[in-house]
């Protein structure tokens, strides 16, 4: 085990789902769980630290052996601490992170998790929001060399921004804070320069403008691309381009004014982030691609404005599904989500996905008990990544709601923690779907009440009771006719689109974006269950339907943003005519 | 009022102490709260005005208002409450006869009602299950009136809800195009926006939200033994009739961010029933009534933000997506704009009324184009007609609808749209068979009746008053070409009257027009009522002929004085033998008769006032100083009747009296206001004048009712207020050959800080323009009078200088003349 203490130089990598670890992932977020913003390299500014030898200078490197190292959350038992997982020394074109070691600490509170020496005293900090409190509370917690075992607060009203990184944009060597407000002008970016507090808030100075349009980015993230000292912008958009925004020079106003390409086809990342993993003293791209594979594309050394992504990728490991803390629905840490079956006993029982997505051929029970709920729903209502259980008891108080957190079990019924409180009255709604209709990362639920009215009652942050305690949204009408309803983000850009199941017979999708509606091609009147899920681990939900006979069908999604994408299907296995429903 | 009494106020004020022989003018109103304060009114004067007159009564109930287009088949007619009527068919089929309007009948059943509904109590209040009158939901009553910033007429009903905010309608009609009718019966679009006109800053909700029931037109006129409250024809909710046959339904809409939607209502075709546009934050959700299946409620809201709105299309008849997509892709403003370039044009013959008085104003703004709303080309014969009314009288009484012409369109130099709407009765004369025996035995060549198809009830009457419209447009529009069309028949409906009155083969009086159906109960009576009219038009066509100079102008002169003598002669003796009355001064005075033959009506009292011995002053046939005139109007005032009214409640059959000098029956035959014209009795005439503008019709929308509180989307009552306002202020008819001008012209209509203006009004010698404005220190009265005359003009030209203290001098054309007399203006002038 390699030495934590003193950690000097990191770069932070924590992996989540894709869409979870935020804007990483351009393509759709295969489930409406819980977005967890972007936890991104922390990027040691050079020119403070000029007087280190190149090889203790580069970002990531936790474990001050100059070597980028990777934090994931801890998906098991050690659930909500940090792993760390130290650069070994390996060379270019071997895995630097073979092994971890767990850093202390319960962090799943934090939608925002960040590396940066904001003390600058050559550690890097914990700097974390809590969503929860004062409207988004901003946490310092110093590295004492030992860990981050104490905090301050910095400032409390940080929920208006959807992405916080650090960068000295500044040129004063201290980690500026540039923050995403994603509902100005298509995305505002803001730049709040570090003070030079160094036990205090330091991001009290007057913020300034750094551009507009920026939401085009579902990767952000700073990073000396460009060898000159300060902190460019390393963007991917929603099309899966690469593109370097680099810094102009300008220290006090916009530094983001001009950019070039750095390659297409990115959206095979379902994480994506910068680390020295060549350890060359340059930002190397690292990915994590559908497989859970990590993936290093080393800087090739330009300094010219053209692409420095040029060099041969080589593997990190794979496994990193491991890291599942944040693959909300991925119950067995595959990176997949998985098929949950509810037995008509009341039993219910996972079904890991396979590596080609299905068939689900294997099983672990998941409790009994299970038959006195009506409604079934699988979302990360508490926060923590992982998919938990919403149970409606229709014999209760007219429709009580339970949640069932999820214990971080991969391998048996994870649902066994206490359940609580989600309110009652529900029987008077004749559907419910868990999804983030309201963009901040936590599943609202949208109802459908007898009128057939669809009704958003937004998660208001509470991770431990009754979420739903903000006022319902209205969100559509007209849908009496609907057999099924089901919220996947089947047109890739990053909201829930709603997948409608009529008693007709027909199947429809519609765009949250208002597009016009788009009719999924079939007969689809024998099919009794549907359910939406990334099975195939594309980063796009794929649709899992059940015939009268009881089969399962997997349609998977071709890519189609703007007509059906489910053209094709194929056996996902036979014989589940007893569920009585069906999750992904 | 006589405190400063000067020969020129009492020459103006001598009808009022003429005319009040009998009654005590004190008492002469029988409604409470007539006495105006003498220090109240214009220029101190104790005059009514029409903001007076609006106090004078309680609101009218259950009005109704169209809005439309020239000429269209179909009308929108919007409730006092904001709820829209869409009736494509006949309301009120007065029989099942084929023959009414056959054009229509592929339209039965296609009516729509969308009905506004707010917020009661959390949630919204059922269609109630059983039968209810209207009014007894809401009082009947609601806030409304005219949008005046635009030509267009576009209604407005406002909700003041005590959540916070103002909610108001707006609702104008649109045709695809914008230009004037060509297919009758072709597509035609109600525009709707609701508003948050209004909304309190401290203290309002997020959102309001209000639904639209969808229903078929459920508001169904109750023809039934009245009782007190009800008005004879009252309005009632008949849930019953509410669902629609087929069902409604929307696209499926998912909008979680709120945008601005276009949702279209289909029906179970697939057209287009209406498209309701919603701007960002609102909510909208079509819903079927759980306990009324086929009735809908579209429940709407919206950010309850000062100027949030949306916008509802709402077709008279379903329409295919694609009408409907094009009608809304004009959008409000573009819609509204092909209006205003509709609505705008004047003719160049019409009159421009200002007065400074709003209402009366407005008034006449809005009323000329309600005449051309309410009223269709058909699609058979491509012919205009003016209907009697929309949403109940969609037909056509002749005899009552006459007046729109010859009492109103023409007296407003609208000569055009008279000629258009009156052409139709042409190509019927000497068609129809009379509605009396008597009248089987000559010939029925020259009669005037209305066409089949849109005749509800034959009267007699309407030969007269279709023959007084045409003779009268002749008068005042000195159109030749209308000559050339309509002299012959002119002359044939004459020869007509005279064939009837020289009959004697009947039971009646000889030398008047037999007994036959005079009004809608059928009943065969030789009633004063046939007498007036028949007698009327042939005493204006003999006018016509002499100003022509026509062969047979004396010879139908002489039938004419041959017919006011013989009425004169059996008025008095039927007086004599009459049932008599006390009048305040204690003489026996006679309650004429009706009729001269024929059995009694179902609706004596009706009969007595509305359709009786008064509108004999009107018809020429007796001066109002006659005595039995005198005493007679005075039987309405201060008689028996009185003693048993109740001016909050009775009916339209009830025994009528004079309410603030209108009838309390219908108010539209007021004829009372004629005796006091001719009589100069100010007081009464200006009580006349303004009740009607404020308690007949409604101050708020204009339109008029058949009786109060009932039968609305009518213009009964324009044509007396036409008259009277006109009269009072030109006048060539009180004497032959003289204009009298400001006769009894409202204080209210003189003033320093508005030039009142009657252009182009037309007169018996051409139209005349007169302007009036008084100096600021209220000496002198400006005067600008022009006549442009089509004839060697009046022998005479009266100036009647107002009451006003002060008044010393009035400058005609700058010519100064002392103001303490009638002066005379020089010839030609």
């Amino acid at each position: 085990m390699r030495r934590l203490i003193p950690l000097t130089l990191v770069a932070a990598l924590v992996a989540g789902l894709g869409a979870a670890a935020v804007p990483s992932s351009a393509a759709p977020r295969p489930k409406p769980h819980r977005v967890v913003d972007l936890d991104v390299a922390w990027k040691p500014p050079l020119r403070a630290q000029s007087s280190r030898a190149l090889a203790a200078a580069v970002p990531g490197d936790v474990t001050g052996d100059g070597l980028a190292d990777a934090v994931v959350r801890d998906p098991g038992p050690d659930s909500g601490s940090l792993r760390v997982y130290a650069h070994d020394g390996s060379a270019a074109g071997a895995n630097p992170w073979p092994s971890f070691t767990v850093a202390a600490g319960d962090w799943d509170f934090a939608d925002v998790l960040q590396l940066a020496d904001v003390t600058g005293d050559g550690r890097p900090d914990v700097v974390a929001r809590d969503p929860d409190a004062g409207n988004g509370t901003l946490w310092i917690y110093p590295n004492d060399g030992s860990g981050w075992p104490t905090r301050y607060a910095a400032g409390t009203n940080w929920n208006g921004y959807d992405q916080i990184v650090f960068g000295d944009v500044t040129g004063d060597g201290r980690p500026d804070l540039l923050a995403r407000e994603p509902g100005a002008a298509s995305g505002t970016l803001w730049i709040h320069p570090h003070s030079g507090v160094t036990s205090g808030n330091p991001w009290t100075r007057p913020r300034y403008w750094a551009g507009t349009g920026w939401n085009l980015a579902t990767v952000l993230t700073p990073a000396d691309i460009t060898g000159d000292g300060n902190a460019d912008l390393l963007v991917r958009d929603g099309g899966g381009a690469l593109w370097v925004y680099p810094h102009n020079g300008n220290l006090r106003a916009n530094p983001y004014t001009s950019r070039h390409g750095a390659g297409t086809g990115w959206n095979l990342a379902s994480l994506l982030t910068t680390a020295d993993a060549t350890g060359d003293g340059r930002p190397d791209v690292v990915i994590r691609d559908a497989a859970n594979a990590l993936w290093v594309y080393p800087h090739n050394g330009t300094t010219a404005l053209t692409n420095p992504y040029t060099v041969a990728r080589y593997a990190a490991g794979t496994g990193w599904d491991a890291a599942d803390t944040l693959l909300a629905g991925d119950v067995d840490g595959d990176g997949r989500d998985d098929v949950l079956g509810r037995a008509h006993a009341g039993e219910l029982w996972v079904y890991p996905t396979g590596a080609a997505g299905g068939p689900w051929s294997q099983r672990f029970a998941a409790g009994s008990g299970w038959a006195f709920e009506n409604a079934l729903l699988l979302g990360d209502i508490t926060g923590d990544g992982r998919p938990d259980l919403l149970a409606r008891d229709r014999a209760a108080d007219n429709g009580t709601l339970w949640i069932y957190p999820n214990t971080g079990a991969t391998s048996s019924n994870p649902w066994t923690a206490p359940r609580y409180f989600g309110g009652t009255g529900w029987n008077t709604v004749t559907e419910l779907i868990l999804g983030d209709l309201t963009g901040d990362g936590r599943p609202d639920l949208l109802a459908r009440d007898r009128r057939g009215e669809l009704w958003i009652y937004p998660h208001g942050g509470a991770t431990s009771s009754y979420p739903w305690t903000e006022g319902r949204r209205w969100a559509g009408s007209g849908w009496s006719t609907a057999l099924t309803l089901k919220l996947a983000d089947v047109d890739g850009d990053a909201r829930p689109d709603l997948v409608d199941h009529e008693r007709d017979g027909t199947l429809w999708i519609y765009a949250t974006n208002g597009a016009a509606p788009i009719r999924v091609g079939g007969d689809w009147s024998d099919t009794d269950v549907l359910a939406t899920g990334d099975v195939t681990g594309d980063g796009r939900p794929d649709l899992v339907s059940r015939d009268a006979a009881g089969d399962l069908w997997l349609h998977p999604h071709d890519g189609a943003t703007t007509s059906d994408p489910w053209t094709t299907r194929r056996p996902a296995g036979p014989g589940f005519a007893w569920a009585s429903a069906l999750l992904l | 009022m006589a405190a400063h009494l000067t020969r020129r106020t009492a020459l103006t004020l001598g009808g009022a102490l003429a005319g009040g022989l009998i009654a005590h003018p004190g008492v002469a109103a029988a409604a409470p709260g007539s006495v105006t304060p003498a220090a109240a009114g214009p220029h101190g004067s104790g005059e009514p005005t029409a903001e007076l007159a609006r106090t004078w009564w309680t609101p009218q109930r259950q009005v109704w208002t169209p809005i439309g287009w020239k000429g269209h088949l179909f009308r929108f007619d919007v409730f006092y409450n904001g709820t829209m009527v869409c009736q494509p068919a006949i309301a009120l089929p007065p029989s099942g006869a084929a023959t009414l309007k056959p054009y229509l009948a592929q339209y039965r059943g296609l009516d729509f009602q969308v009905t506004p509904v707010m917020p009661q109590g959390g949630g919204f209040p059922p269609l109630p299950e059983q039968p209810f009158y209207l009014h007894r939901s809401d009082f009947g009553v609601g806030i409304q009136g005219w949008r005046e910033d635009v030509e267009t007429p576009m209604l407005w009903t406002e909700w003041r809800r005590q959540e916070g905010l103002v909610l108001r309608q707006y609702t104008f009609a649109h045709v695809p195009g914008g230009q004037p009718i060509d297919e009758p019966g072709g597509p035609i679009y109600a525009w709707q926006r609701y508003a948050v006109e209004w909304a309190d800053a401290h203290d309002r909700p997020e959102t309001f939200q209000f639904a639209l029931r969808l229903s078929r037109v459920y508001l169904q006129h109750f023809i039934g033994p009245p009782e007190q409250q009800e008005a004879f024809v009252t309005i009632q909710a008949t849930p019953s009739a509410a669902p629609l046959a087929g069902s409604l339904r929307t696209d499926r809409i998912w909008n979680p961010d709120g945008r601005p939607l276009t949702v279209r209502v289909y029906d179970e075709t697939g057209a287009v029933r209406l498209v309701v546009g919603t701007p960002a934050g609102a909510t909208i959700a079509l819903v079927e009534a759980e306990e009324q299946p086929g009735v809908y409620d579209l429940r709407l809201s919206m950010p309850a933000a000062e100027g949030t709105h949306l916008d509802v299309l709402l077709p008279m008849l379903a329409q295919p997506v694609a009408e409907a997509d094009a009608e809304w892709a004009l959008g409000w403003d573009g819609a509204l704009a092909e209006c205003e370039t509709f609505w705008s044009p004047r003719p160049e013959t019409a009159s421009v009324i200002s007065t400074g008085e709003h209402q009366v104003d407005q008034f006449f703004r809005r009323s000329v184009q309600l005449a051309e709303i309410i009223a269709e080309k058909s699609p058979d014969t491509g012919q205009y007609t003016f209907l009697t009314g929309s949403f109940g009288y969609d037909l056509l009484w002749s005899t009552p609808t006459s007046m729109i012409s010859h009492l109103f369109l023409d007296l407003l130099g609208r000569h055009e749209v008279v000629d258009r709407h009156t052409d139709l009765f042409r190509a019927v004369q000497g068609v129809r068979q009379p509605p009396g025996a008597a009248y089987r035995n000559f010939s029925a060549d020259g009669f005037f009746a209305t066409p089949l198809s849109l005749q509800s009830f034959d009267w007699l009457g309407d030969h007269g008053a279709i023959l007084e419209g045409a003779a009268q447009h002749a008068l005042l529009s000195h159109d030749d070409a209308f000559l050339e069309r309509w002299l012959d028949p002119i002359v044939a409906a004459c020869d007509f009257i005279k064939r009837a009155c020289e009959y004697t083969g009947h039971d009646g009086v000889p030398g008047l027009m037999p007994a036959a159906a005079s009004n809608d109960t059928g009943v065969e009576q030789q009633s004063i009522w046939i007498q007036v009219w028949n007698y009327k038009g042939l005493a204006s066509s003999v006018r016509l002929l002499r100003r022509l100079g026509h062969p047979r102008a004396d010879e139908f002169g002489a039938v004419a004085d041959r017919f006011r003598a013989a009425f004169g002669d059996a008025l008095r003796a039927a007086a004599a033998d009459a049932p008599t009355w006390t009048g305040p001064d204690g003489a026996e005075h006679p309650i004429l008769p009706t009729k001269f033959a024929g059995p009694a009506s179902p609706w004596p009292f009706l009969e007595a006032f509305d359709t009786g011995a008064l509108t004999a002053v009107w018809a020429g046939l007796l001066p109002a100083d006659d005595p039995l005139m005198r005493s007679y109007v005075d039987y309405f005032r201060v008689g028996p009747n009185t003693r048993v009214f109740d001016p909050h409640h009775h009916t339209a059959l009830d025994r009528v009296v004079l309410d603030h000098e209108q009838s309390s029956g219908e108010p539209c035959y007021s004829w009372n206001l004629f005796h006091s014209w001719q009589l100069g009795d100010r007081d009464r005439f200006l009580e006349g004048m303004y009740g009607l503008l404020s308690g007949a019709v409604s101050p708020d929308t204009f339109i008029s009712g058949e009786h109060r509180n009932a039968m609305y989307g009518t213009l009964f009552v324009q044509p007396l207020i036409t008259w009277a306002a006109r009269q009072a202020v030109v006048d060539d008819t009180l004497v032959d050959d003289e204009i009298q001008l400001l006769r009894l012209c409202p204080l209210a209509w003189i003033s320093a800080e508005h030039e009142t203006t009657f252009e182009r009004m037309p007169t018996l010698h051409g139209p005349v323009t007169l302007r009036l404005r008084l100096s600021a220190d209220g000496q002198s009265l400006s005067v600008s009078y022009d006549g442009d005359w089509v004839d060697r003009g009046p022998g005479r030209t009266l100036l009647h200088p107002p009451a006003l203290p002060g008044l010393k001098w009035v400058l005609v054309n700058r010519q100064r003349y002392a103001a303490g007399d009638v002066i005379v203006l020089k010839p030609g002038r």
